[in-house]
């Protein structure tokens, strides 16, 4: 019977947003969103369990096994607690029900996904999800949201192909829709369905050169859609490649020098940001380069695969929990006390991956990892360097969300409880599967000296005088440049072409969507000279390594 | 005359009858004329899911009448006849209870039910016909049937468009005739199930076999509004709703998809079609068809136009399965005939009421319409997003087979064609998704009631119906009960396990 929870998984948060059709019972369901995740709950305290069900679409099979559980203990928490988030975050929005019915169906195909077990229903509950959290990204009508909206849509019919395609290929070529069949590829038919596969979780998944929409949909999103996005939602990319790639591809390379230069351009484009949300997005286009580096080192060494698929399970498990709470933080407005300061930095510090947080127990194993290969030593230093240049982007944005003294704490449990609870999960993290502060000291040495020198520089650009913009009330004043934009414009303008070629423009109702906000003239000169001496700093260890 | 050609004849009798009797009912006897038409339907739906039992147990019924010396008038319920007949029992019998909604109080009704059901015999001859002289002569019936249906509302637009269909209709009929004839010269009266027959004739004069397909086809074609052959049918547009839902879903379009689909099977064969080399230049056609709707499609402010330009594309998919001449392709062509039915018979009779009720006829006009009718456009939505191919409704099952057709035969780059196609029909459906769901309505026009109560349960049901049904035979498609499942049976019969 136990089995039947493979369904319920998706099932039950789809049958709640179903319920919302009828007016009577969405009060109803709102009150019960947060639990719609209780049989994802129940798989985790369960074994491997399997499900086929030879009738429903291609014949489904669900099935739970040990990627599926890592993925769960993310996912579930953060769907309950943000739904908790979100009771009191839309307590008072006219639309709270359209947005608990997306919020419920982006679940559903969220969760579903996690399961399935063949190439038809894993396409369906990722589409699903994809579809649904358009609703959530363009929720508050705002100009700019409807145009994150456009960009997220069209990227994710982009990806949809892509992924269609790939899994088209892939089915022909390895006969079959079980996932747990694996394409070893002989000919170029072969390396396309993988390509098509990997850009097309890719594009979720936010890998350098699809992670526009990104920086646009996750402050547009109301805060605990955002945090599900950022969490939950764009961790289904890696899934997809751990569950499509097959070991020993010989891609490793590729991967490693992609995922390096996503986690340090997310971080020069997020120091740039004054929305604190888009400056997480930016963070996490920079983690995510680091989890695409994971199954990069894995795909090198093809021996260690297992090895390199637990290490970015944890790095997913520890982005997910960290930046989740990061999220639901903004959207506080905490008064000065000091227990909310510091749980503010937890995360945060967790995130720069200083000693004893989760985030150092995942660098030390991305960085074993990256021990094996040929480019030890400068993946090494690099990793270093990342961990510095992340320590900076979240002093800038403890800076952004820092209480006021005079501010007003406008304390609501919901909040609170979706945040503080993610807090703990994160800080929890670091005691589990190994406690980080048994890490040898040399490592937790290791661990820590990034931190200070990113804190050491942080501190050196303010001492200088170089920004006043480490006191706030000095650049809330400019608005937001988006270093994305210049891409997004031309991605813009071909479709806008190709939509203009048809004529179609003025009647299809895109019209009504606002344009983008002109990207406004003035840098904050503080943080570029902080991008400066990074970037210096990053030159003068590359010639260091060369010489 | 044996059981089985009984009930083939009372089949056709279903609807034969009701159309006759009712030209002669008063215009104002609604009641007895809605009974009989309900009551021929619902009939006949019997008469062919019994027929469907009997061919799944494996009995085929046959009536042969000799017509002329030598040539013989056949009916024949083998798996596609079953496969076309059911479609169009299933969508006559919704679309008559909607056009007794949609016509309710306007002039010359016994006119136009007398046509629609002598329009629907026409189609079942079609889906019954046992040789290709008893389907010319039926689908030159449709073509007569229809035209007072697209004229019916009587304007000097609808007579325009009249003479229009009939020009394009007639000459492809002219053409196709030419083919049947010269083919009967060739190979004498061609039974569908004597595929073997054009074999002796290959060996003989190979090029006059290419030339013949290339008539039937271009007969075949201006039906199924192929590239070049289609502008006959968003001009057709003027007619009634129920009209054109009937014609895209079901009769005239289709019957030139399923024209096409048994000369390749059942008059050709595969393995000859291949050796004539005629497989290419057929897919090439589809796949520009499809392009070229989906284009056209996106540049169209009426709905009903951008509909009718989907039909254009959404056809051809079924040609592009039939030409890859896999089994793969087979059954995701066929599928589509069923699938493709469901989902534009529904589009079709959503904007009828869209506009009856609020005037809406244009896609700058649907702003806000979820929130005036909730259940049409729910039922909208739902077949839109099937059409762009999302599981799990129907549509997916026939891109994912068509594809996967495309993928097996040596011309794997039409796979890419089929993605293509998904994302022009996500650019031109979504944009009118996000118009009803999410822009504010405009003021002056009311909201519905009540739920449910946004038109008459006539216009409504129907929609919701077939919706449901794109739906759960997408969800069931591994059932025995799914067309998907026919489809495969017949690729297994036709290309062997």
């Amino acid at each position: 019977m136990t089995e039947a929870l493979l369904l319920l998984t998706p099932g039950l948060p789809l049958l709640l947003a179903l319920a919302m059709v009828f007016p009577g019972w969405r009060a109803a369901v709102v009150w019960l969103a947060p639990w719609a995740v209780l049989p994802a709950l129940g798989l985790l305290v369960l074994g491997d369990l399997e499900l086929k069900l030879p009738w429903l679409l291609l014949g489904s099979h669900f099935g739970s096994d040990a990627l599926s559980r890592g993925l769960l203990l993310l996912s579930a928490p953060l769907w309950l607690l943000a739904s908790i988030y979100a009771q009191s975050y839309l307590a008072h929005d006219p639309h709270k029900h359209r947005f608990f019915a997306f919020f419920l169906l982006a679940a559903a195909g969220n969760l579903g996904a996690l399961v399935a077990q063949d190439a038809v229903s894993f396409y369906l509950f990722f589409a699903l999800m994809s579809f649904a959290a358009y609703a959530l990204v363009i929720h508050d009508g705002r100009a700019a949201s409807l145009f994150a909206g456009r960009v997220y849509i069209v990227l994710v019919l982009v990806g949809e192909t892509f992924l269609l395609g790939g899994l088209l290929l892939w089915a022909s070529l390895v006969g079959g829709l079980e996932m747990a069949r694996v394409l070893h590829p002989q000919d170029w038919q072969g390396q396309l369905a993988l390509v098509l596969l990997f850009l097309g979780f890719g594009v979720k998944a936010g890998v350098l050169g699809l992670h526009v929409w990104l920086p646009l949909a996750h402050p547009a999103a109301p805060t605990p859609a955002s945090a599900v996005l950022s969490g939950a939602m764009i961790k289904l990319g890696v899934l997809g490649w751990l569950r499509f790639l097959p070991p020993g591809l010989d891609w490793g390379p590729v991967l490693i020098a992609l995922g390096l230069t996503a986690a340090f351009y997310g971080v020069a484009a997020g120091l740039l940001q004054h929305n604190p949300k888009t400056l997480l997005a930016y963070s996490s286009i920079s983690q995510m380069g680091l989890i695409t580096l994971g199954v990069g080192l894995g795909l090198a060494v093809p021996e260690l695969w297992p090895a390199a698929v637990s290490a970015v399970l944890f790095l997913v498990l520890h982005h997910g929990w960290a930046k989740g709470a990061l999220f639901l933080s903004t959207g506080l407005k905490p008064g000065p006390s000091w227990a909310v300061k510091a749980l503010l930095v937890l995360p945060a510090l967790s995130l720069a991956a200083a000693p004893l947080t989760s985030g150092s127990l995942a660098k030390t194993q991305l960085d074993a990892l990256a021990q094996t290969t040929p480019w030890a030593e400068p993946l090494g230093l690099l990793l270093s360097l990342s961990s510095v240049a992340t320590t900076l982007l979240m002093v800038r944005f403890l800076a952004l969300v820092w209480p006021q003294p005079e501010a007003k704490s406008a304390r609501s449990a919901g909040l609170l409880v979706g945040w503080l609870g993610l807090v703990s999960g994160s800080v929890a993290l670091a005691w589990w599967p190994q406690p980080a502060i048994f890490l040898a000291p040399e490592k937790i040495l290791a661990a820590a000296w990034p931190v200070l020198l990113g804190t050491a520089l942080a501190w050196g650009a303010y001492r200088l005088g170089l920004s006043k913009a480490l006191r706030l009330p000095g650049w809330l004043a400019p608005s937001v440049p988006r270093p994305g934009q210049r891409v997004l414009s031309r991605l813009e303008n071909h479709l806008a072409a190709l939509l203009k070629a048809t004529q179609s423009l003025k009647q299809t109702g895109f019209d009504r969507l606002a344009k983008p906000p002109p990207p406004p003239k003035i840098l904050p000169i503080g943080w570029v000279m902080v991008g400066v001496l990074f970037l210096g700093l990053l030159l003068l260890q590359v010639l260091v390594l060369l010489l | 005359m044996n059981e089985g050609g009984l009930v083939l004849l009372a089949i056709l009798l279903t609807s034969l009858v009701p159309g006759l009797v009712i030209f002669f009912l008063a215009e104002a006897s609604v009641l007895l004329r809605t009974v009989i038409n309900l009551a021929g339907a619902v009939l006949k739906l019997l008469l062919v899911l019994w027929t469907m039992h009997q061919v799944g147990q494996g009995v085929i019924y046959e009536l042969r009448w000799p017509f002329l010396p030598g040539l013989d008038l056949v009916l024949r319920a083998d798996h596609l006849a079953v496969f076309f007949g059911l479609l169009s029992a299933g969508l006559w019998l919704l679309t008559t209870l909607y056009a007794v909604g949609y016509l309710e109080g306007s002039p010359n009704r016994s006119r136009f039910f007398g046509f629609f059901s002598l329009c629907v015999f026409s189609t079942t001859g079609i889906a019954f016909a046992g040789n290709l002289h008893t389907f010319f002569i039926f689908y030159e019936l449709l073509t007569i049937t229809t035209y007072p249906l697209v004229v019916h509302r009587g304007t000097a637009a609808a007579f325009q468009a009249g003479r229009i269909y009939l020009a394009y209709t007639l000459g492809g009929g002219a053409v196709l005739l030419l083919g049947v004839v010269w083919l009967s010269v060739l190979a004498g009266p061609v039974d569908f199930t004597q595929v073997g027959i054009l074999e002796a004739v290959y060996t003989q004069q190979p090029s006059t076999l290419v030339l013949v397909f290339a008539l039937l086809v271009a007969g075949l074609g201006v039906k199924a509004a192929l590239f070049l052959l289609h502008s006959w049918l968003p001009i057709a547009m003027v007619a009634p709703a129920p009209v054109s839902a009937l014609l895209h879903a079901v009769a005239v379009v289709k019957a030139g998809a399923f024209g096409v689909v048994r000369v390749v099977y059942d008059v050709y064969g595969v393995g000859l079609l291949a050796r004539l080399e005629l497989d290419l230049p057929l897919a090439l056609w589809a796949a520009m068809t499809i392009l070229y709707g989906s284009l056209m499609a996106l540049r169209q402010d009426d709905l009903k136009r951008r509909l009718a330009y989907s039909t254009v594309s959404q056809i051809s998919y079924i040609v592009l399965g039939v030409a890859l001449l896999g089994p793969l392709g087979t059954v995701g062509g066929l599928a589509h005939l069923v699938h493709q039915g469901l989902m534009k018979i529904t589009m079709f009779m959503c904007a009828g009421i869209f506009s009856e009720v609020h005037n809406v006829k244009k896609v700058s006009q649907m702003a806000g319409m979820g929130r005036r009718m909730p259940w049409t456009m729910a039922a909208f939505s739902l077949t839109a997003l099937g059409m762009i191919g999302l599981p799990p409704l129907v549509g997916f099952y026939s891109k994912w087979y068509l594809a996967l057709g495309a993928l097996e035969s040596p011309y794997p780059a039409f796979a890419l064609v089929l993605l293509a196609s998904s994302l022009l029909n996500a650019a031109y459906f979504l944009p009118i998704l996000y118009a009803a769901w999410f822009v504010a309505p405009s003021a002056e026009l009311p909201r519905a009631s009540r739920p449910g109560q946004e038109t008459s349960w006539m216009l409504l049901l129907p929609p919701m119906v077939t919706s449901l049904l794109v739906l759960g035979m997408g969800l069931l498609a591994a059932s025995p009960f799914s067309p998907l499942v026919w489809a495969i049976r017949f690729a297994q019969g036709e290309h062997g396990p």
